[in-house]
């Protein structure tokens, strides 16, 4: 943007004429030469490819990586983009969950979307399902024995429609039964409007606050989503949500300035019409994807792309992920890598974590002040270094305490030609996108040479990676102590 | 807005947890080693024996307290008008005056407040009232009304512990996370979830390996201190993380007491914050709190389960402070980011409101009402309860100048539209 600027300046003593003709040139070469929402132009070298797995899909082994360099940019985010078929993992994962056929066990849930979090084949939809989950926070914590199915179908609505047409899946959201009962929509009714979630959908989930809407915009809205009601009559069957149009209020609204007798579906289609609705998707999604505080013109950009594509997510996703910005060098480390990031992560890169019980995971994640599934508030998380309280790193140090205690992972370890100790620190820090000084090389080639001794001395070895006492005892150490650096907390 | 801010308030889960997973869990915690051979601490070493101190908790109820069902101005026909389902009967009541009583949960409050060691402020808020729970408390925890145009973006706590309370401990929050009141620029204020959570794992297998784990981390955090943006950040809070365990866990080694607290959240927060006080770090403020005050619907089975954890929890925390020798030196403020309407609505709750009842106890008290009453015509508007009347940051300045004896302006730079002097203290 700073050179589109320099270019204005340059023409300002030219005729008209010349000053056209140069702006068409300028604008040109600026937009080959890494506008943010052009198409990326620059290397793809294994520092992008692993800079771009982290983002879009958590992480990635080493072959993953490799494979990345070689197929390039479009093909990899393609790849990322095309979702395989997991209804044979979701099966697998619901019979080791519940046995008794509905998720009546807030453990069970949990553990089923942790397992898709580090299993799926299709990393990029489960990071898509943990966007909108922070975005649309809804909690299993509201949600009794009858009502706790309602949660595995929420995650179930994300993961499915994330990617899918953003209308489709507002008008979804408000209908989802574990949003309903989180933000008192089951209560809403004609005879007695309830405007929480009329309030948050604006305020938190397509608007932001005070951006264009008021109280008495709230209050009509809420009307406008009456008609959901808990079924609660058969003594021995989960609840479920049933519309019932004699609860609807089918009453005219003034919304926005305009009058009529608005349902769900209107709210909408109206609050997609607002500009701001459009720029409030595609700035969330740079920020959480690129870098953060993206420039107007490139939010912009990005939010009339949404918009001209009939509200598709995938283009706009696509585009981001192909695009300069994407690989600006304000998007490299420039967030702190949240909780279920750092686990997911450090499992889909090393296989470090995959040993543990999934609930054991969960447990780690509370810790580390990030439960799924349930977000501290209908807000979701704060980020940054709200992830770096001490109570935090102490939930950090103790999950990697635990994932490195024991043998091994195949990925973990590094190809045989790079088994001494120094080879092995480089290895393993880049695996974790640690930046090495010599210095920090040094230390960590004195600690993978010696076992300390339960007498207080040590014993010197001859590191080799491939060597599984060595693994145990200081292998899983390096990974428990580059964990803890700050790049690889990181992304 | 729903708050769980805690696993313990998960209902039902701590009960559906396995029991194999539950006894490692707590396994794990039982594992965590004192004596990890980190070398000398830095950030802590001259605030261990600290001396006595006062110290002020803040207790927020997150969601915001419906404070007319609270402190209930049973004296005040329009009350029973505006809440025909909700409001409650005067002769239920724990005695007030004339015109207030106390919810009947309150029982441990109203006697410290016949005692006069409990006080309310009535009508307390701020300029403009925002119903939104986030800006409303972006605006408590700031101490600015106008905050989005501030480019100052710490907390009030943050500017005070800059100011006056730069060590760790000075300030610590007790299972808030990284509440924005703490927020702070120089200084670091302390931020725990539990103090039994705060302890390191080492995998018995892995012996003194663990220490040579623990002492290549601290030489590479080391290193990485002084990098600007997020990695020196993130270095300096895992190095404080590896000090603060070691000082709080031989901290509170040293309490000792025989006061049951309730198994609640805020019960063993409270408990918490009498163990970090009974540790002798010098802490000035703990910041602590619990939510589900966001009565939209079924008030009446809601609103008193959790106005009795707070009065459960508050009166073992002060029994407890009483047995330590503390309860002289501390006082207590109950805040919340706003009141609810004064009507309730079609699903027996009531919504966002605006001015509120805040709480101060200790043994410094100059009385126990503060701040205008409540009157017909204040109850008569629909949303706000009763106009705001007290700014809420007069209320914090004068309890830091007379009970922490610091001067207050810096800490609150914005000027309040109405100051006023109470004389809590």
């Amino acid at each position: 943007m700073l050179s589109q600027k320099g270019g204005r300046g340059m023409t300002g003593n030219l005729g008209r004429l010349g000053r056209n003709l140069l702006g068409v040139v300028l604008v040109l070469l600026v937009s080959c030469a890494g506008e943010p929402s052009a198409e990326y132009d620059g290397r793809f070298t294994q520092t992008e490819a692993r800079h771009l797995l982290r983002r879009a899909a958590f992480g990635a082994t080493d072959q993953e990586v490799d494979r990345a360099v070689r197929e390039g940019l479009a093909r990899t985010v393609e790849r990322l983009l095309d979702f395989r078929s997991v209804d044979a993992l979701e099966r697998r994962l619901f019979r080791r969950c519940d046995p008794f056929g509905v998720y009546t066990c807030p453990e069970d849930t949990l553990k089923y979307w942790v397992s898709l979090l580090i299993e799926s084949p299709n990393p990029l939809q489960e990071r898509m399902a943990l966007y909108w989950h922070d975005r649309f926070a809804t909690s299993l914590a509201v949600l009794d024995r009858r009502q706790q199915h309602y949660m595995k179908d929420h995650i179930d609505l994300l993961r499915r429609e994330g990617l899918g047409s953003y209308r489709e899946l507002l008008l979804k959201l408000g209908r989802d039964p574990a949003m309903l009962v989180w933000l008192d929509g089951a209560l809403n009714t004609k005879f007695s409007p309830n405007e929480n979630y009329a309030r948050e959908f604006w305020e938190l989930f397509t608007l932001g606050v005070d951006n264009g809407y008021t109280q008495q915009d709230v209050e009509e809205a809420a009307r406008a989503f009456t008609g959901w009601v808990e079924d609660r009559r058969r003594d021995d069957q989960p609840y479920r949500m049933v519309f019932l149009p004699e609860f609807h209020d089918a009453g005219s609204k003034t919304i926005f300035g305009v009058t009529a007798s608005f349902d769900d579906a209107d709210v909408v289609d109206l609050t997609l019409r607002q500009t701001q609705a459009r720029l409030y998707v595609a700035r969330g999604l740079l920020e959480y994807f690129a870098y953060p505080d993206p420039e107007p013109e490139l939010v912009q950009e990005m939010a009339d792309f949404l918009e001209a594509g009939g509200w598709r997510l995938r283009p706009l996703v696509h585009k981001i992920l192909t695009s300069n910005a994407m690989f600006d060098a304000r998007a490299f480390k420039s967030q702190v890598r949240g909780p279920i990031e750092f686990v997911v992560g450090l499992a889909r890169s090393s296989g470090y974590g995959l040993q543990l019980d999934r609930l054991e995971l969960v447990y780690h994640l509370f810790r580390m002040g990030q439960i799924p599934l349930v977000p501290p508030s209908v807000k979701g998380w704060d980020e940054g270094l709200a992830w770096a309280t001490e109570s935090a790193l102490v939930g950090r140090i103790n999950f990697l305490a635990r994932a490195t205690e024991g043998a091994a992972p195949a990925s973990a370890v590094p190809p045989a030609s790079l088994s001494d100790a120094g080879s092995t620190a480089e290895w393993v820090a880049e695996q974790l996108g640690v930046a090495l000084s010599v210095q920090e090389r040094e230390r960590l080639v004195d600690y993978l040479s010696t076992v300390a001794r339960e007498d207080g001395g040590v014993e010197r070895i001859r590191f080799n990676a491939q060597d599984p006492r060595h693994q145990v005892l200081k292998l899983g150490g390096l990974y428990f102590v580059l964990g803890q650096h700050p790049d690889a907390n990181r992304q | 807005m729903n708050t769980k801010r805690s696993w313990a308030a998960w209902p039902g889960c701590n009960a559906d947890l396995p029991e194999p997973s539950r006894r490692q869990f707590l396994g794990w915690s039982a594992l965590g080693l004192a004596g990890l051979a980190l070398g000398p601490t830095t950030v802590l070493r001259d605030s261990s024996a600290a001396g006595p101190v006062r110290r002020l908790v803040i207790i927020n109820l997150f969601g915001g307290n419906d404070g007319l069902n609270t402190v209930v101005p049973h004296g005040l026909a329009a009350y029973f008008r505006a809440r025909p389902n909700l409001a409650l009967p005067a002769e239920e009541l724990l005695p007030v005056d004339a015109l207030y009583g106390l919810h009947p949960a309150l029982v441990n409050t109203a006697a410290l407040m016949r005692a006069g060691h409990a006080a309310v402020v009535h009508q307390v808020g701020y300029p403009e009232p925002n119903f939104s729970h986030f800006e409303s408390m972006s605006i408590w925890s700031r101490g600015i009304r106008q905050f989005r145009s501030t480019p100052d973006k710490r907390g009030w706590i943050g500017r005070l512990c800059d100011l006056y309370f730069p060590r760790p401990a000075d300030v610590v929050g007790l299972g808030v996370g990284y509440i924005e009141d703490l927020v702070a620029s120089t200084a670091r204020p302390l931020s725990l979830e539990t103090i039994d959570a705060f302890d390191l794992i080492r995998p018995p297998h892995l012996g003194a390996e663990n220490d040579a784990r623990a002492a290549a981390v601290t030489d590479l955090l080391a290193t990485r201190q002084g990098e600007p943006g997020y990695g020196g950040a993130l270095a300096g809070a895992a190095q404080r993380a590896y000090e603060l365990v070691e000082v709080v866990r031989a901290g509170v080694a040293r309490y000792q007491s025989r006061v049951a607290y309730p198994d609640t959240t805020l019960g063993q927060l409270l408990r918490d914050a009498a163990r970090l006080i009974a540790a002798d770090l010098g802490t000035r403020i703990v910041y602590t709190g619990f939510g589900g005050f966001d009565t939209h619907a079924a008030q009446a089975g809601l609103h008193p389960r959790l106005l009795a954890e707070l009065d459960g929890a508050l009166g073992a925390f002060v029994a407890d402070l009483r047995g330590l020798g503390e309860w002289d030196r501390t006082l207590l403020v109950v805040i919340s980011e706003f009141g609810r309407t004064n009507f309730e609505n079609g699903s027996q709750g009531t919504d966002h409101g605006s001015g509120n009842v805040l709480f101060v106890l200790g043994t410094r008290l100059r009385g126990t009402q503060f701040g205008p009453p409540l009157t017909e015509a204040s109850l008569a508007q629909e949303r706000i309860q009763g106009a705001y009347e007290v700014d809420f940051r007069s209320v914090y300045k004068e309890i830091l100048s007379t009970f922490l004896n610091v001067d207050p302006a810096p800490v609150f730079p914005e000027p309040e539209e109405r100051p006023v002097r109470l004389g809590l203290l």
